[in-house]
């Protein structure tokens, strides 16, 4: 209720969340505010400038681009973000075991993470769709296997600097047992963080599956999707050139949102709203309290 | 807060020249990384002005492949030899498509139709000074037929020697795609009484133009060969740029960085159509863009099913939203094909096809207006393909029309795919009237158990066909014979023979006699110059 309230208040927020929530129903209602059949080839207006009829344009075989705009959202966006919560969910129960547990579960689990972090992302999920083909059920789980690293490595470091609070110490004193500790009183205190961490995903995710359309690795024609407009358009850049302008503008400015999005929420949602103003990073933030732990449990170890 | 405004700003034009750094760049790199963009850097000083390459006579020119190397034994890297009048063959194919003495002035075939002579032009010699006389040609053949298994497969040669001004091939057999095979670039005649080892970066050659420097994968360096027979070349020297992309390409002879270029997108005709500083040629192509048909399994092993399909393509209107000049073909050749007027044509008739998909069990529509057969299933047919195109979209869009649905599956290796007969439908874009003649083609893709017929074809009559071209030497008759052949491809609709290719070049309005032929790796001619 808390966070409720202090969202509400939050005009920024509340500005982009009903930027974002317009963009998802706009793609969602598609089919009823699309002028025309988004496959629908005519070829009597084959590449034809943004006019009255074709508020984007046409393509190279006539079809309406604000049309095949609209109905790409559902494409894009529903990969985005199946992709991001996918790799939200794996890469917090990892993060939480081996935080929670720690040693060997840890030290294994780290070291997978490390090496899925060494590579270099794009480059693995092209060889992925390469091996098993094109189609979305592979792209989203080419990128989720590679991706979850990040919240898996966050969620980490917050579980162990959580794990060492008083009260989660008090809860054990008390025999709260080891998986009431974790739902009950470190995941609630994880999870806002992550949330910030998923919305800024999304975007991030729109964009690797952009450049992988544009590879020729994301959905299959016909169907609409922003990153293979994208590069359909780009045998057109001089003489169609708004097939590049719409889409790519569409893409930025869907990233935009997404962003501006989490980034208001960080500000709801950390529990010492000061922080902000005082200038520190959500990162550096962390960054420093993991080092004072560190430092202390050196201390420790020394004394 | 004046400060920070002034600070706002400084980083704006800083952003802003970056962004419109970035803007040339791409313009000029060509699309093949940073060794061209640093190529193309250099050329404005000779190319950009036109004033001044008039008076230097420098010629950058643009093609949109090259081999891995230069030697034109080697692969097919022969074809740019052509195209930069570099390298000659005995006899070459002209604007026409008639065959024309080069290195050659005369020949003949004797009466037993196997044995052929060419009389070696008086005073052609190789770009290092040598005599090419016929003994020199002998030894260059020989050589192209050592150095690629395509020789020996394109000449069936029993024999090769000089006597005296001529020299005189023997083949294994009558073989009437003899003259014409031999006008094919892995026959462009080096000297082969020099070191050859070199020849990937330096081939000794009798064009117009020698190669002094070569850069793989960017370009090259000529500079124009003194000695050579048909008088002095057009310019001083050139440069041939490798632009594989026609963006890039466009892009770079817009900027000036090139004068001269083959092969326009026809998306970018519009760019360079009806203004006066550039000229633009076209001619019909050699080339036609098809569908292999795997005619071993389903859905295409039904020849009605076939037949729907072309029957379902408007073959003009997909000609037509593709631009620039191109046409609708329906057959395997193209209109620069003698017989193509007298063939009976596939056309566009839907009608047609949904008698062929009754005929087929195809007799009801779904509610998406795909035919299915009595067991409720639709008509489904997969192209394979690397990379989307308008002419898939097109494809799916005209069969969709009929009820055929057709998908495009996307996959990083299609021809290991296609040569092990693994799919339904495959594009290709043949050089079907290959060295101004039909055999190559119909040899390669069509004769039962030929290297390229992926699709399983077989039809007894037209092997007879083809066999009889191997033995006819009269032109007329062997065009006569392939028209035949067409006929049975498409009334056994062997195929979907879409759209032909028109070779589109364009120059900047300073350079002169340009040329543009229906095949396409001939491109720069000596005659091609500045004008005064």
């Amino acid at each position: 209720m808390y966070y409720v309230k202090r969202a509400l208040h939050d005009k920024k927020f509340m500005i982009m969340l009903c930027i974002t929530i317009a963009f998802v129903l706009l793609t969602i209602f598609a089919g009823a505010i699309a002028p025309h059949d988004p496959i629908a080839q005519n070829y009597d207006a084959i590449l034809q400038p943004p006019s009255r009829e074709y508020p984007f344009g046409t393509d190279a075989v006539g079809r309406c681009l604000l049309s095949r705009l609209l109905y790409g959202g559902k494409t894009s966006l529903v990969i985005a973000i199946v992709v991001t919560l996918l790799m939200a969910v794996i890469g917090v129960v990892i993060g939480m075991v081996s935080g929670y547990f720690g040693g060997i579960v840890d030290t294994i689990l780290m070291r997978v993470t490390d090496m899925l972090l060494a590579f270099p992302h794009i480059v693995f999920v092209i060889a992925i769709v390469a091996v098993l083909g094109t189609g979305t059920r592979n792209l989203i789980l080419a990128m989720t296997v590679i991706s979850w690293t990040m919240f898996a490595r966050v969620t980490r470091s917050l579980v162990i600097t959580i794990k060492k609070e008083d009260y989660v110490e008090q809860a054990r004193l008390s025999g709260a047992s080891k998986p009431a500790i974790m739902f009950r009183y470190i995941v609630p205190n994880v999870i806002p963080y992550l949330i910030v961490l998923i919305t800024q995903d999304i975007g991030s995710n729109l964009l690797t599956l952009a450049s992988l359309s544009l590879l020729g690795l994301g959905s299959q024609p016909p169907t609409p999707e922003w990153g293979f407009m994208l590069s359909e358009g780009k045998r057109y850049m001089q003489t169609a050139p708004w097939m590049l302008i719409f889409p790519g503008m569409v893409i930025l400015i869907c990233v935009i949102i997404f962003n501006l999005l989490g980034d208001s929420l960080r500000d709801i949602l950390d529990p010492r709203g000061i922080t902000k103003r005082e200038g520190t990073s959500f990162l550096a933030r962390l960054l420093s309290r993991r080092d004072r732990k560190e430092k202390e449990e050196h201390e420790e170890e020394m004394a | 807060m004046k400060k920070k405004w002034l600070s706002l700003l400084l980083v704006g034009v800083m952003a802003l020249s970056v962004a419109l750094s970035g803007c040339g760049g791409s313009g000029g790199s060509g699309g093949n990384g940073g060794g061209a963009s640093d190529e193309t850097g250099a050329a404005p000083a000779g190319g950009g002005e036109d004033a001044a390459a008039a008076e230097d006579s420098h010629l950058d020119f643009g093609i949109y492949w090259f081999g891995d190397d230069l030697d034109p034994g080697n692969g097919w890297n022969g074809w740019t030899l052509t195209r930069a009048a570099v390298g000659e063959t005995l006899v070459t194919v002209d604007e026409n498509l008639n065959f024309v003495g080069q290195i050659a002035d005369e020949w003949s075939v004797d009466d037993d139709q196997v044995t052929w002579r060419f009389h070696i032009r008086d005073g052609v010699t190789f770009q290092n000074g040598n005599v090419c006389d016929a003994e020199a040609v002998v030894g260059s053949i020989q050589r192209s037929l050592e150095v690629n298994e395509r020789g020996q497969t394109n000449l069936k040669l029993a024999s090769v020697e000089a006597d005296g001004d001529w020299v005189v091939f023997t083949t294994e057999e009558p073989y009437g795609a003899f003259l014409a095979n031999l006008t094919e670039p892995l026959f462009v005649i080096v000297d082969t009484s020099v070191d050859t080892s070199d020849y990937g970066n330096h081939p000794i050659c009798t064009g117009a133009y020698m190669v002094t420097d070569f850069e793989p994968e960017v370009s090259f360096d000529a500079v124009a060969y003194d000695g050579y027979w048909g008088g002095t070349p057009g310019f001083e020297s050139i440069t041939c740029y490798n632009i594989p992309d026609d963006n890039s390409r466009a892009s770079a002879l817009q900027s000036g960085e090139l004068d001269m270029m083959q092969r326009v997108a026809a998306t970018d005709l519009s760019l360079f159509e009806g203004n006066d500083d550039y000229e633009v040629q076209m001619a019909t192509g050699t080339r036609v863009q098809f569908l292999f048909m795997n005619t071993q399994a389903a859905p295409f092993d039904d020849e009605n099913i076939r037949h729907a399909f072309n029957a379902a393509m408007n073959y003009d209107a997909i000609a037509g939203a593709i631009g620039g000049g191109l046409t609708g073909v329906g057959s395997p050749f193209p209109p620069s094909a003698s017989f193509f007027g007298s063939l009976n044509r596939d056309t566009y008739d839907p009608d047609a096809c949904a008698e062929y998909l009754a005929a087929a069990g195809y007799t009801e529509t779904d509610d998406e207006g795909y035919v299915v057969n009595a067991a409720g299933e639709r008509l489904v047919c997969h192209i394979l393909m690397s990379e989307s195109t308008p002419l898939a979209e097109m494809v799916q869009h005209w069969a969709k029309e009929c009820g055929i649905d057709v998908e495009i599956t996307l996959a990083e290796n299609v021809s290991d795919t296609r040569n092990a007969g693994d799919f339904e439908l495959v594009f290709a874009n043949w050089q079907t009237l290959s060295t101004g003649d039909p055999q190559w083609f119909l040899d390669q893709v069509f004769k039962t158990g030929a290297t390229d017929n992926y699709s399983g074809y077989s039809n007894a009559e037209l092997d007879a066909l083809i066999e009889q071209l191997t033995t006819t030497f009269d032109a007329d008759e062997r065009m006569n014979i392939a028209g035949q052949a067409s006929q049975i491809i498409i009334d056994e609709a062997f195929g979907c023979f879409l759209v032909d290719v028109t070779n589109i070049n364009v120059c900047h309005s300073n350079v002169e006699n340009m040329s543009t032929f229906p095949i396409d790796y001939y491109f720069l001619t000596p005659q091609t110059t500045f004008a005064q």
